[in-house]
């Protein structure tokens, strides 16, 4: 019974079969990964098997493929170990002719070999690590590293160039790697370039700003003073001693015909704030500032203008942050399965050639 | 000047096409002569489509279907004459030859402006992902006619010109499947540097895919003894037929977010 069983498997007509079986699976799965991205969109956002035997198990209409391409592909596995685990056994057989084993013969072992590892890397990267998307990290501040209590990350820098076509010629975010508030790593990560450190992997995947402060023109007297005024907080106290309280924002301003302030509408058509300034404990002014026409609608007081003078803006960098500890095995294997195959293509004078030359 | 050298080419290579077969009557030497020097002279003038294209774009001519349906023809091309000039064999040009023309008549008609690359292009990762990968596409095709000169031979030819076929099959196939390995693994590592994933599951990645098993299994097919011969030539066939529904047919009929 084992004996046929492992003669089955080594048969090499069952790896063509086999070959040919997941061609034409992945096939149908190629035109059901385009068809079906409502589905399967979703793979590459988190580790394969918790994808697999989550959504994937929920969608097996579109994702039935999968299913049969990793028995194909363990069966496929199988044929490959039992066919190595023959041929090395056959070469290692003591015999009289020493000779009998070709380089060419080993090579393809370490193909198979190649392979083999390269799948198993696979398994490691489809079951653990960890992925992470959309990490805000504004430049200045820091975030902890995923799953690690030890490591935190920086961005000191966000550097970011466009043409004048619009096209982005440059998007480079300078981050430090600090574990007990010692920088472990300095990295400008760039596409294309990531941090790598200790299996863990960090990318910029785009940048943005985030509106921080609210900015008011102070003028008059012959002077001129910008106060801002983080929007997390109330009020601001100006180097002059004004201080201005946010009493409240309304999406779209207008008044009814008693002259009392509403608004007509839940979305931003022409936001409204509310400021009240005072000096000390005394209150001086109250006024509505139309964010959409900041100079058309002034507050005035001791002689001054105060003038709503737009937003400030903080630059931050969004990063995918990674740990993939499969990927070093797929690279060893990959790289053992291509410097194999060369190999072989060069063994012998013969073998680069693209047609047997006639002797 | 691209475009006037383009259709310099493309006028050449259907020259050459036909005085190439007008030329198989192997008494006619000097037509066969003008027929080698006409697609030398396209072959020159598709290099300098290239070189052309590469000063105009700034980059490797990989870009869009324009440029990778005239890389793809380039390395047919350059293909075509390791055989001439190393092997004197001339015969796999009957089918390679109308493959490059209408690559480059598909080409002609496409959009070929000039587009810049987004950053994440701008790595030399890409390059070699793609030239490997295409050159492994124009390996795959000369399998293919040699195959299918091996079935229109079959009964008439001699036991060497068969084996000669079989041979540019076998061996084309099995340099296009390195080729093609190495592209997989450079895009690989490209895909790790660029997005944290080695491999995306999205159509092109899965039609590279099903096309590097189905050559494992065309490879092996080799060692069974009755399947050389025919099977092998007519997986060489419909090995061109999957190569094409991976560089083309993916992008024209479904959605995909590798490019070309």
């Amino acid at each position: 019974m084992m004996k046929s069983i492992w003669k089955f498997f080594t048969s090499t007509r069952l790896a063509v079969v086999l070959s040919l079986l997941i061609t034409i699976d992945v096939l149908t799965g190629t035109i059901l990964l385009s068809s079906s991205p409502k589905a399967l969109g979703a793979i590459d956002l988190e580790i394969f098997f918790y994808w697999l035997f989550g959504a994937g198990l929920n969608n097996l209409t579109a994702s039935w493929w999968i299913f049969l391409l990793l028995i194909l592909l363990a069966l496929f596995v199988v044929n490959t170990i039992v066919c190595t685990v023959d041929s090395i056994v056959f070469m290692l057989r003591p015999r009289r002719d020493a000779a009998r084993i070709k380089p060419r013969r080993i090579l393809s072992q370490a193909i198979h070999l190649g392979f083999i590892i390269g799948l198993l890397g696979h398994l490691v990267s489809s079951a653990s690590g960890f992925r992470t998307m959309d990490n805000r990290l504004f430049e200045g501040s820091s975030i902890p590293m995923p799953q690690s209590s030890e490591l935190s990350l920086r961005l000191n820098k966000l550097d970011v160039a466009f043409t004048k076509n619009g096209d982005m010629q440059r998007m480079d975010a300078y981050l430090s790697l600090i574990r007990d508030k010692r920088v472990v790593k300095d990295k400008v990560v760039r596409l294309n370039e990531p941090l790598l450190y200790q299996g863990n992997a960090v990318y910029i995947t785009h940048h943005g700003e985030a509106p921080e402060s609210m900015k008011f023109e102070l003028s008059g007297n012959g002077t001129q003073e910008i106060i801002k005024i983080k929007l997390h907080e109330k009020s601001v106290t100006s180097s002059r001693g004004y201080t201005l309280k946010l009493e409240g924002l309304i999406p779209d301003f207008a008044r009814d015909s008693k002259g009392k302030v509403y608004s007509a509408s839940k979305q931003f058509r022409n936001p409204a704030l509310e400021v009240k300034v005072y000096k000390g404990e005394k209150f001086l002014v109250t006024g509505w500032f139309l964010l959409q026409y900041p100079d058309k609608t002034p507050l005035a007081f001791d002689g001054l203008k105060l003038v709503f003078s737009g937003l400030t803006y903080r630059p931050y960098a969004v990063l995918t942050i990674n740990r993939d500890p499969g990927a070093v095995i797929v690279l060893s294997g990959a790289l053992i399965f291509i410097i194999s195959l060369i190999w072989l293509l060069f063994i012998k004078g013969e073998g680069m050639e693209l047609v047997k030359r006639q002797t | 000047m691209t475009e006037i050298f383009l259709w310099l080419s493309i006028a050449f290579y259907g020259a050459g096409f036909i005085s190439h077969v007008l030329a198989r009557n192997e008494s006619r030497h000097t037509l066969q002569r003008v027929s080698t020097y006409i697609l030398i002279l396209a072959l020159a003038f598709l290099t300098i489509v290239l070189a052309l294209r590469i000063m105009e774009t700034g980059h490797a001519p990989m870009a869009g279907r324009f440029e990778t349906l005239l890389f793809f023809s380039w390395s047919i091309a350059v293909l075509n004459t390791i055989l001439l000039f190393r092997y004197r064999l001339r015969t796999t040009d009957t089918l390679t030859i109308p493959v490059i023309f209408l690559a480059l008549l598909l080409a002609a008609f496409s959009d070929s402006g000039v587009y810049r690359l987004p950053l994440v292009l701008k790595t030399w990762w890409f390059e070699i992902h793609v030239v490997t990968s295409f050159f492994a596409y124009a390996l795959f095709t000369l399998a293919a006619a040699a195959g299918a000169f091996y079935l229109l031979r079959e009964k008439t030819g001699t036991g060497t010109e068969l084996g000669i076929y079989q041979n540019i099959t076998y061996r084309s196939i099995l340099w296009g499947f390195a080729f093609f390995s190495g592209s997989m693994l450079l895009g690989a590592i490209w895909g790790y540097l660029a997005w944290g994933n080695y491999w995306l599951w999205e159509s092109k990645s899965a039609a590279s895919l099903l096309l590097w098993f189905y050559y494992v299994g065309v490879l092996h097919t080799r060692m069974l003894k009755g399947w050389r011969g025919k099977t092998v030539s007519v997986m060489a066939i419909i090995g061109f037929a999957l190569v094409m529904f991976t560089y083309l047919g993916v992008s024209i009929f479904l959605k995909s977010s590798h490019g070309m």
